[in-house]
């Protein structure tokens, strides 16, 4: 009988208290949930906060009953913090924001350049957000503005950005960083951050085309100094700073036949590895690049698989490798930024030191002498070999 | 009436130390990485082995004292070997930890929620519902809540091995690395933390006054010890791995964060639902096992034939104790990384130390 009593008690409280509405004050019915996928933040004068939220909305069909169709939502408000932006919203927003989703997080050109810390903090200390959120700097445009201007009604911006961010292997000349890699990297000392940039084109469709007037290209890099944005890196440049952090997956390679005509390589592994070291002249780094490439289109009517032309091509491919990541090293070197987060190698190698290398990292960066090694290999082509301007 | 009692409380060594690591999971996860990378930076992962002598000592103690004390209870053990009076004293002394503990465990439980999921939700509800739950679950007795234990234990490592499987692979060399021997002192500093956290190991000792095989303590506990350190290990590498010592230090609750990045083949996401699941099996089993502790220690002192009486009078004193003990977060924080570390790791380890010394010098043991 007690048991059958206490038993009784449980089921009525389980039943009871799914209306607890003033007990669970955050609690909100799925349908009245705005799940953010992109957050967008921009500093406005005066100190103030544009903080900007978007999602894929379900609404009724209004041309065909009983239909849903799928359409971009933002909601945007303004205040002296990103919070108090953020609870502003709440005044007029129809559905409660939940970041639980959030996919991206956007800043502009002029925010980035007054520091995008002050920001993540927020996002860092919701107890709602993930720390695998991708972050993104917008050249030319206020987040805002991006969000707005670009997302059109058949094509969400966040399923835009998704697609970008899948397709970056194909170049490497950016690529993705996370929430969390962002403030791993921004609490080292003199260490600069690299973030991805989207830059907004005119639509290469024309002004026919339906899905809006304008093409996202996931260009290049910005790097940070602290984290202020310093510069944008052009696209070679970018290649650069993935072939000297080992995160370039594929790309292509432009080389010369012998009748000068181009060849295209696609590359299909890559492997690097720093080997910081120390002598009497100074500090040393040997950064050495292993990467493999596969014929993928010729232009050349003569017959490429000789040794000696596959010798030329490979000989040129690491040519164009080394020029790529000499020029970032010395680019870093010129403006004294650390992109790399060498001071953890030659920390790691020298343990003894880490604490002399990092108070002197500012002064000893510039000074590295650079020693680049490239070994390639030329695997194969696909299914035919003969170039299709053979005779 | 006493032959039920017995049956009521007989507890097996292995499902004393099983118990002991679903305990030790919540206070680890919440604790550890935070204070070890506020201390020794990337270092912290290794600081546990740093613990690891008192830690063995601790169980060479406890070996010696309870392994030939067959069919005799804790209460009886430390009578025999310190005599009445200061027997009674310092159980006395672990009943005002132990009740102090559980005001703050209970605290923590609601805290945590209020600030990791609910933060709208008064903490009061979590506290209510949970003090409610180990209410229900202490009348059931030790034993019963031993075989829970033994139940709960393999799911909770299951899952465990299987977030950490995800988690591994992306961890950074960089954040964990360079560890060199001018890293020793913050290791030492640090690895208190992992001495706080075995610091109950006597105390789990009290859970029950009706402990089989205990002659084979040493190496039960060596078993069990080995898991919960390399759990601890395991954490560490994971927290501080991904990320990055300053992070971690800064985070309230840095394993939830790493645990939220997982993604399987993007597709399996938001399995952090897991963790809170194993944070609450463990805070649930931390408020039983630490009342029920109390309770035998107050039949003792008390001389109660029955403690379960007490059962509803201690929760009230909990409840009032926990909204009592401080008025914020950050006063928990501190107050466990400034008083409750070093009252464990000095109370934890020094009543072992105490026992075998004295029971030795009377040749008790």
């Amino acid at each position: 009988m007690k048991r059958f009593f206490v038993f009784s008690i449980f089921l009525v409280l389980i039943f009871m208290l799914t209306g607890c509405s003033q007990l669970m004050r955050n609690r909100a019915e799925i349908d009245r949930i705005f799940n953010t996928r992109i957050v967008a933040i921009d500093k406005l004068e005066e100190n103030k906060v544009l903080y900007t939220i978007s999602t894929k909305a379900a609404v009724p069909n209004t041309q065909q009953q009983g239909t849903i169709q799928r359409t971009s939502e933002f909601l945007v408000s303004e205040g002296t913090t990103v919070f108090e932006a953020a609870r502003n919203m709440a005044q007029y927003a129809h559905r409660r924001p939940h970041y639980g989703h959030t996919e991206f997080i956007i800043f502009g050109e002029d925010t980035a350049k007054a520091g995008i810390l002050p920001y993540l903090d927020f996002i860092s200390r919701n107890q709602e957000f993930r720390y695998n959120a991708k972050i993104y700097i917008i050249q030319g445009y206020s987040a805002n503005s991006f969000i707005t201007s670009v997302s059109t009604e058949s094509i969400f911006l966040a399923d835009r950005l998704s697609i970008l961010e899948d397709n970056s292997f194909a170049q490497s000349r950016s690529g993705k960083v996370t929430l969390s890699e962002a403030l791993f990297i921004l609490s080292k000392d003199n260490v600069a951050t690299f973030l991805p940039v989207i830059i907004v084109a005119p639509s290469k469709e024309g002004p026919n085309s339906t899905d809006g007037a304008y093409d996202l290209i996931l260009k290049s890099y910005a790097v940070f100094k602290e984290d202020k944005l310093q510069d944008f890196l052009n696209e070679e440049l970018s290649r650069g700073v993935n072939w000297v952090k080992d995160r370039t997956q594929s790309g292509t390679i432009l080389v010369d036949a012998p009748d000068k005509k181009k060849v295209s390589l696609e590359i299909i592994q890559s492997k690097t590895s720093i080997k910081p070291y120390m002598d009497e002249s100074g500090l040393q780094c040997t950064i050495g690049i292993k990467f493999n490439t596969n014929i993928a289109e010729s232009l050349s009517s003569e017959d490429i698989f000789t040794i000696e032309v596959l010798e030329s091509l490979k000989q040129q491919q690491e040519e164009q490798v080394e020029t790529e990541v000499k020029k970032i090293l010395s680019y870093a070197q010129e403006r004294n930024m650390d992109i790399f987060g060498l001071v953890s190698n030659f920390s790691m190698k020298y343990p003894m030191m880490k604490n002399e290398l990092r108070e002197n990292w500012p002064q000893l960066f510039p000074e590295i002498k650079f020693n680049v090694e490239i070994d390639s290999n030329i695997n194969r082509t696909y299914l035919i070999k003969d170039p299709a301007t053979s005779k | 009436m006493q032959q039920a009692q017995k049956t009521r409380d007989k507890v097996s060594m292995r499902q004393l130390v099983m118990i002991y690591i679903i305990t030790g999971f919540s206070p680890a996860i919440r604790f550890l990485p935070a204070f070890t990378a506020q201390v020794a930076k990337e270092a912290g992962w290794i600081s546990p082995v740093a613990a690891l002598i008192p830690i063995g000592l601790t169980v060479f103690f406890l070996h010696s004292v309870f392994s030939k004390t067959k069919d005799k209870s804790t209460f009886e053990v430390t009578t025999d070997i310190l005599g009445k009076y200061a027997s009674a004293f310092i159980l006395f002394i672990h009943l005002i930890w132990v009740l102090f503990l559980l005001g703050y465990y209970v605290r923590l439980h609601g805290e945590r929620l209020a600030s990791t999921l609910f933060p709208n939700v008064n903490m009061t509800f979590f506290i209510v519902i949970i003090l409610a739950i180990t209410s229900f679950i202490l009348r059931s007795g030790a034993t019963a809540i031993a075989r829970m234990g033994e139940f709960i234990t393999p799911i909770l490592l299951l899952l465990y091995a299987f977030i950490s499987a995800f988690l591994l692979p992306n961890v950074r060399a960089d954040a964990l690395l360079p560890v060199y021997f001018n890293d020793a002192i913050p290791i030492i500093k640090a690895s208190v933390g992992t001495l706080s956290l075995f610091s109950y190991a006597f105390i789990i000792f009290m859970f029950s006054s009706m402990i089989t095989s205990k002659e084979k303590t040493a190496i039960i506990m060596i078993k069990a010890g080995s898991v919960y350190f390399l759990m601890l290990i395991i954490l560490l590498i994971m927290s501080i791995g991904l990320l990055g010592s300053a992070v971690t230090a800064r985070a309230s609750n840095p394993f939830l964060i790493i645990v939220k990045q997982i993604s399987i083949l993007d597709t399996i996401e938001n399995i952090e639902s897991l963790v809170i699941a194993m944070w609450l099996l463990s805070d649930a089993m931390m408020i039983v096992t630490l009342a029920l502790v109390a309770l035998n220690i107050m039949k003792c002192l008390f001389k109660l034939s029955d403690q379960r009486n007490l059962i509803n009078i201690l929760f009230v004193f909990i409840y009032i104790f926990s909204l009592g003990i401080a008025s914020n977060r950050f006063q928990m924080d501190l107050f466990a990384s400034s008083i409750i570390i070093y009252l464990n790791t000095f109370i934890g380890y020094g009543t072992p130390a105490l026992l075998y010394v004295v029971g030795k010098a009377r040749q008790k043991i």
